[in-house]
């Protein structure tokens, strides 16, 4: 092992959307910080490249090491996560939807209110600014016009997207059922902004904006670096906590793909190295006193892993929709975000999709015509599908879980996480209802063909829970100041810490909790 | 008859069917591979072969091709050495597609000539001429029934080489246009995924009427 690095202030593990907020606020704050990131570090100028690959029907980010990132299953889903999460710096959203809606006030509550899950330590009252902070430093695009949200104490620093043609279509469906459609909340320009120009509608925005329109966390790992306090070190693998004799984490031993180790110290340790990343982490140190893994005392380490379970309905529209012409969906409705009937029937946010049905490309290469009547089958056929998305509430279950797959090794020589992972029947109701709900949206349309499968279930790629926060250690790995209970200098950020997930994506909820945590750590908390 | 004649025409009318029901079992178990063999007998290219250039004429013929297959719309918005590029790269660098291009003119041409005279050759037809020559050429399917009984039939009674046109050099120029951003065309759009937008709120309302006619 090389020699332990300088020491630094703070030393985060992961350089996704968590990290990369702490980096930059605490850098610019006079704090020296070293990220530790397991992926590489992509160039921002190969963003028409990776496009380009993307309209070619290849992966545009390729990203996956087939040992060092391989992992296992049990339980009833087969999760596919390596093509839901992204290792590299800027993490995940450098192939999200952009989506940036609040949690709403009662997913705070669910213990209280319906009996379900777990309350937050923490009240939507208490993160209310902190998701301001985060709409101004993502850059959202939004309009106050949700009636469903909870309460906002500042506006959308950007104007929004307005509806788009097959919004506006399907919105005449909504007004027959009384179903309120409102503007999406989505971290792209809509004008330029903070030094990113606006959308120019590359339609890719899924998984790759070439201009930055669309924000990334690559866009804080910058403006951390530029502070000149913050080091990103891409491809270190942490492969070890370790404790100092005073029982804190004294350094971190990570590993380079030549599978040299160097060790980082630090004062302050924040893992922010996802649900699945971070459990394993923990997991797998075990120093003295910690034999089922670091700050894992209560044993719930890697327990209550979330996803969002995705559907939709697809309704056959006389009218054309005239689709693919932006790569979002600007409309969307939470009304059944937080109904009276949740004890029974989850909450689920619906997702009005201006692009659906097959594109020209798949027409003409599964069409045996040609020539005049492969031109007619193209325009009868395109555009007419109208398509809602359902995102659905996933209760937290110990059940679904992150442990260690010991008869799996990684790349350098650790166990696997494997993902033992559930669809409970509160989800399972849940998804009947909404897509019988949404039928009825088209049904109020017209529409032929309608069609809902109660048993496809897509994910979101919202990995959340395996480190939940609360006042109670033994229920519970980090505090409301998302420090371990039991390691002093170790604290966690991400949607690793989420009690409950809404049926809402986390994203901001990341950020937010994010720029609360650099506040706690620079507000005298006695770490630095 | 007597009992010991029945007897004989008995035992040989069992002995018939018996030697009869054997070789049909014989003739069905024969046939069933041998329709599973043809049912796999997808064309493959001769790797054998060398690899080249088409002569001019020969490229006519197959731009004459891609004029039929793919829709006028499409076919205004692609640059004029679209298909001339492809198919040179095509059969210049991958072994047994020059066969295959060859073997696709000489199939065009004698089609041709069988349905129109011998006169003319396919590149010499009126795009209505062309058309009904690729229809004795080519089974249609839509979407979906790619599996139907009539399809089957066909892959099994067609002749390799109208097997191997349609898998290789018709599929081949499809795929090309498919995937050229022309294909947007038919369905109106000037602005499509990739492309920046001229007004990025396009998407909120139909695009122009007259873009639309394609």
């Amino acid at each position: 092992m090389s020699e332990a690095r300088e020491l630094a202030d703070v030393c985060i593990v992961g350089a996704g959307i968590a990290g990369a907020i702490l980096a930059y606020e605490l850098g610019r704050r006079g704090i020296r910080v070293v990220v530790l990131e397991a992926g590489s570090k992509y160039d921002k100028q190969d963003k028409y490249y990776r496009m380009e690959k993307y309209l070619k029907g290849e992966d545009p980010w390729s990203w996956v090491n087939s040992e060092r990132d391989r992992y296992t299953n049990a339980g009833e889903i087969n999760y596919p996560l390596n093509s839901l999460r992204i290792k590299a710096v800027g993490g995940s959203t450098l192939h999200w939807a952009a989506v940036c809606p609040r949690l709403h006030e009662t997913d705070f509550r669910m213990k209280s209110l319906y009996g379900l899950g777990e309350d937050w330590p923490i009240s939507y009252e208490e993160i209310e600014p902190y998701y301001g902070k985060a709409e101004i430093a993502l850059g959202v695009s939004g309009m106050a016009d949700n009636p469903f949200a909870s309460r906002r104490s500042t506006a959308y620093p950007l104007p929004p997207f307005p509806f788009s043609y097959a919004n506006q279509i399907l919105k005449k469906g909504c007004d027959k059922l009384g179903i309120t459609m409102h503007h999406a909340p989505l971290a792209k320009n809509s004008i330029p902004y903070q030094s990113r120009p606006a959308c120019q509608a590359f339609s890719t925005c899924h998984p790759v904006c070439p201009i930055e329109a669309q924000y990334n966390a690559e866009v804080h790992i910058r403006l951390a670096e530029a502070t000149g306090r913050v080091k990103v070190i891409a491809d270190a693998n942490v492969v070890q906590l370790n404790l100092a004799s005073s029982g804190k984490v004294g350094s971190v031993t990570y590993a380079k793909l030549d599978k040299s180790e160097h060790e980082q110290r630090a004062r302050v340790f924040i893992l922010a190295a996802h649900a699945v990343e971070t459990a394993r982490l923990l997991l797998f140190s075990k120093p003295r006193g910690f034999s089922h893994g670091l700050a894992n005392s209560s044993g719930v380490v890697g327990k209550y892993f979330m996803e969002h379970p995705f559907t939709g309905v697809r309704g056959r529209l006389k009218q054309q929709l005239f689709p693919f012409r932006i790569g979002f969906h600007a409309a969307e409705s939470h009304q059944f975000c937080a109904t009276k009937s949740r004890d029974t029937i989850g909450a689920f946010k619906l997702d009005f999709q201006s692009s659906g049905g097959p594109l020209p490309r798949t027409i003409v290469q599964e069409s045996g015509n040609w020539g005049a009547a492969l031109k007619k089958e193209i325009q009868e056929s395109f555009g007419r599908d109208g398509q809602i998305g359902i995102m659905l509430e996933q209760l937290p279950d110990p059940k679904n879980s992150i442990t260690l797959d010991a008869s799996v090794k990684d790349y350098f020589g650790n166990p696997v996480p494997r993902l033992t992972f559930f669809v409970s029947n509160y989800e399972k109701n849940s998804i009947k209802t909404a897509i019988s709900k949404v039928g009825e949206i088209f049904e109020a349309l017209g529409a032929t063909e309608i069609d809902g499968n109660p048993d496809y279930i897509a994910w979101s790629a919202h990995h959340m829970g395996t480190c939940r926060m609360g006042n109670n250690p033994e229920t519970s790995v980090v505090n409301r100041n998302l420090k371990a209970h039991d390691v002093e200098n170790l604290l966690i950020a991400g949607s690793s810490v989420f009690v409950t997930g809404g049926a809402v994506n986390p994203t901001l909820t990341i950020a937010a909790l994010s720029f609360r945590l650099a506040d706690h750590i620079l507000a005298g908390a006695g770490y630095l | 008859m007597t009992r010991r004649r029945f007897l004989t025409v008995l035992f040989a009318s069992m002995g018939a069917i018996g030697a009869l029901a054997a070789s049909s079992r014989r003739f069905l178990e024969d046939l069933l591979p041998r329709l599973k063999a043809r049912l796999n007998n997808k064309p493959t290219l001769d790797v054998i072969s060398s690899a080249g250039l088409l002569s001019e004429g020969e490229m006519k013929t197959i731009l004459a091709l891609a004029q039929t297959l793919v829709p006028g719309v499409a076919m205004a918005k692609l640059d004029g050495g679209f298909f001339t590029g492809l198919v040179n790269h095509k059969t210049s660098t991958e072994k047994g597609w020059l066969k295959e291009y060859r073997e696709a003119v000489g199939f065009l041409n004698e089609t041709t000539q069988n349905i129109n005279g011998k006169a003319k050759s396919f590149a010499e037809l009126t795009p209505a001429e062309r058309e009904r020559v690729l229809e004795s050429m080519l089974w249609k399917y839509r979407k979906g029934e790619g599996t139907s009984v009539r399809n089957q039939l066909m892959e099994i009674i067609s002749p390799r080489r109208t097997l191997a046109f349609r898998a290789f050099v018709v599929r081949h120029i499809m795929l090309a246009f498919s995937r050229s951003p022309a294909v947007w065309a038919i369905v109106g759009y000037s602005h499509y995924p990739g492309v920046p937008a001229a007004d990025p709120f396009e998407y909120t309302r139909r695009p122009d009427a007259a873009s639309l006619q394609g």
